[in-house]
C-alpha cells in the first residue's frame, strides 16, 4: 500500500492506455509519457503496461506502508526518501514507513514536466475495459475515476520478487532527441483537411514555433501562434478522432488532442502528431514552444520501430544484468 | 632484480604510447606511480618510509565492467562527487553506461574522494582506474 500525503493536483493512476474501446466512445487515457512509464516498468521487471502514478504538479509526497521497490522516472524532480536524495530513473527499496518527496522538476538537462512513480508489481486498482488508467471524462478506471487526494491509499500488486535495486536506466528522451532550432519538435502527418488550408497556413504550420498555452492538459493542448486559415469556411460532421490529431477551430489557433481526448470531434484537422512522438508533447511544459516537422507514413512507422527497439534493448539488458548479476 | 627507478624514463615512454592512465609499481623501496593524462606522464615516487606512515593508502576504485564513464547522472548537470568530498559506503560516486543500462560505481567504504582518473563521457575498459578514495579508519585494524 502507498499512502498519499500530499497529492499536488491532477495526479492520476495510469498505464499504457485503454486501447480498443474507441468504438464504444471510450477514449484511450494512459500515460502522457508512455516511454517513461514503460522504461520504469522495465527497470523494475514489471510488465511494461503495469500501472503507475502520473504526477504533473508538485510537491508530491507518499508514504510506503510496506517495504517497496520503486523507481521515479520522467522529469527529474530531485526525489528524496525521507531526507536523503535518491537518484531518478533508478531502482530503490523503501522501508515500511519511509516517505518519498518529489519537488518541482528541474529542466536544466531535459525540458520535461511529468513524473512517474513506478512500483514493483504495479498499482493494483481494478482493470476496467482492459486498463487501469484513470478515465477522467467518464470518471472510471484508476482510483475511483478521479485524480488522487491527500489521504488516498493505493494498493500494490504482490510483486513477483524479481525486482533488483541499485541500478538505473537512462531516460529514453535523451537517447531519442528531436529538436528544431533548439525547440522540442514532433513529427506530423498531414490530416484529411490539410489541403483545404491556405498555403500561408501550411507555411506557418511547419516553420513557426507554437506555444503550449496554459489552457492545456491531459485532454488537449491549445497552442498559440500564427492564425491558420482554411481556404473557405468548413463545416464538418463529428467524426472519430484519436490522440495526436491537430484540430483547427474557427479562431485559427490549433488544438492537439492528448490522451484524454474525446473520441469524436468536428473541427477540421490539419495534421496528426505521430504516435511515436506523443510522449514528447506529454513532457513539454506549459509555456514552452514546440515545432512541427512534416513526416511521411514510412517515417512514422520507422519512428515507432525505433522506440520499440529502444525498449526491447533496455528490457534485454536489464534482464541480462539482473539474471547474471554481472557486477558487484 | 633491477630497481625500477633505473628505468623510469623508459617506462614513461612506454606509457605515453598507450591509453593506460595509471601505472603503479610497489616494491620494498616504496611506490612508483606514473600518471598519464594523454599528453604527458607525471612521475611520483613515494618512499617506503612515507608509504608506511600514510595510515590509509588511497584505494583505487576500478571499472567493474567496460562502459561509458559518467561522472554524473545523465539528468544532472553537476558531477556526483568532487575531490575532497566525504562519501559513505555504497554511495554511487559515478556511473557506467552500457546502452540504456546505468550501473553505479559505488564507494566500497566510507572515505574521502582524493582523485578522479576518467573523463566524463569516456569509454573505459574493465579494470580502468576511475576514482581514488582515501578510506576512513583503515588504520583502526
Amino acid at each position: 500500500m502507498i499512502e498519499v500525503l500530499s497529492a499536488g493536483a491532477l495526479a492520476t493512476v495510469q498505464d499504457l492506455g485503454r486501447t480498443g474501446a474507441l468504438n464504444l466512445g471510450v477514449g484511450t487515457s494512459g500515460a502522457m509519457d508512455p516511454l517513461a512509464l514503460a522504461a520504469g516498468n522495465i527497470l523494475l521487471r514489471n510488465e511494461e503496461n503495469a500501472a503507475a502514478l502520473e504526477i504533473p504538479l508538485f510537491p508530491f509526497r507518499v508514504r510506503f506502508t510496506h517495504s517497496t521497490v520503486f523507481a521515479v522516472t520522467g522529469a527529474d524532480c530531485a526525489p528524496r526518501l525521507d531526507e536523503a536524495p535518491v537518484l531518478p530513473w533508478w531502482a530503490h527499496r523503501a522501508d515500511a514507513g519511509q516517505v518519498l518527496s518529489l519537488a518541482v522538476p528541474s529542466t536544466a538537462t531535459w525540458r520535461a514536466s511529468r513524473v512517474y512513480l513506478c512500483i514493483a508489481g504495479g498499482i493494483d486498482v481494478p482493470s476496467v475495459l482492459g486498463s487501469r488508467s484513470t478515465q477522467l471524462r467518464g470518471a472510471f478506471g484508476g482510483l475511483e475515476g478521479r485524480p488522487l487526494r491527500d489521504g488516498d491509499r493505493l494498493p500494490i500488486a504482490e510483486p513477483p520478487g524479481r525486482a533488483k535495486t541499485g541500478f538505473g536506466i537512462t531516460p529514453p528522451g535523451l537517447a531519442l532527441p528531436l529538436e528544431v532550432d533548439g525547440l522540442t519538435a514532433v513529427r506530423v502527418l498531414p490530416a484529411a483537411e490539410y489541403d483545404s488550408f491556405t498555403p500561408s497556413s501550411h507555411e506557418a504550420l511547419w516553420s513557426e514555433p507554437w506555444k503550449i498555452t496554459s489552457q492545456s492538459d491531459r485532454y488537449g493542448y491549445r497552442l498559440a501562434g500564427p492564425e491558420l486559415r482554411p481556404q473557405r469556411p468548413m463545416e464538418l460532421r463529428s467524426h472519430g478522432i484519436v490522440p495526436g490529431v491537430i484540430q483547427v477551430p474557427h479562431g485559427g489557433q490549433p488544438i492537439i488532442q492528448m490522451r484524454d481526448a474525446q473520441p469524436s470531434g468536428g473541427y477540421p484537422k490539419i495534421g496528426t502528431v505521430i504516435d511515436a512522438d506523443l510522449w514528447r508533447l506529454g513532457q513539454a511544459p506549459i509555456g514552452s514552444r514546440i515545432r512541427f516537422v512534416l513526416c511521411s507514413w514510412d517515417e512514422a512507422l520507422d519512428a515507432s520501430a525505433a522506440t520499440r527497439r529502444w525498449l526491447s534493448n533496455a528490457r534485454r539488458l536489464v534482464e541480462l544484468y539482473c539474471n547474471q548479476g554481472a557486477v558487484r | 632484480m633491477t630497481n625500477p627507478l633505473d628505468h623510469v624514463d623508459q617506462l614513461c615512454a612506454f606509457l605515453a604510447a598507450t591509453d593506460i592512465g595509471l601505472l603503479e609499481l610497489k616494491g620494498p623501496a616504496g611506490v612508483l606511480r606514473l600518471r598519464h593524462d594523454g599528453a604527458r606522464v607525471e612521475v611520483e615516487m613515494i618512499e617506503a618510509a612515507t608509504a608506511a606512515l600514510s595510515s590509509s593508502p588511497t584505494q583505487i576504485i576500478r571499472a567493474p565492467v567496460p562502459g561509458l564513464y559518467l561522472d554524473r547522472h545523465p539528468l544532472r548537470s553537476q558531477p556526483s562527487v568532487a575531490v575532497g568530498d566525504e562519501v559513505a559506503a555504497g554511495t554511487p560516486l559515478a556511473f557506467l553506461q552500457i546502452g540504456p543500462l546505468l550501473l553505479p560505481v559505488p564507494a566500497p567504504e566510507d572515505g574521502m574522494v582524493v582523485e578522479t582518473f576518467a573523463e566524463h563521457g569516456a569509454t573505459v575498459g574493465y579494470g580502468a582506474p576511475l576514482i581514488g578514495l582515501q578510506p576512513h579508519g583503515s588504520d583502526a585494524e
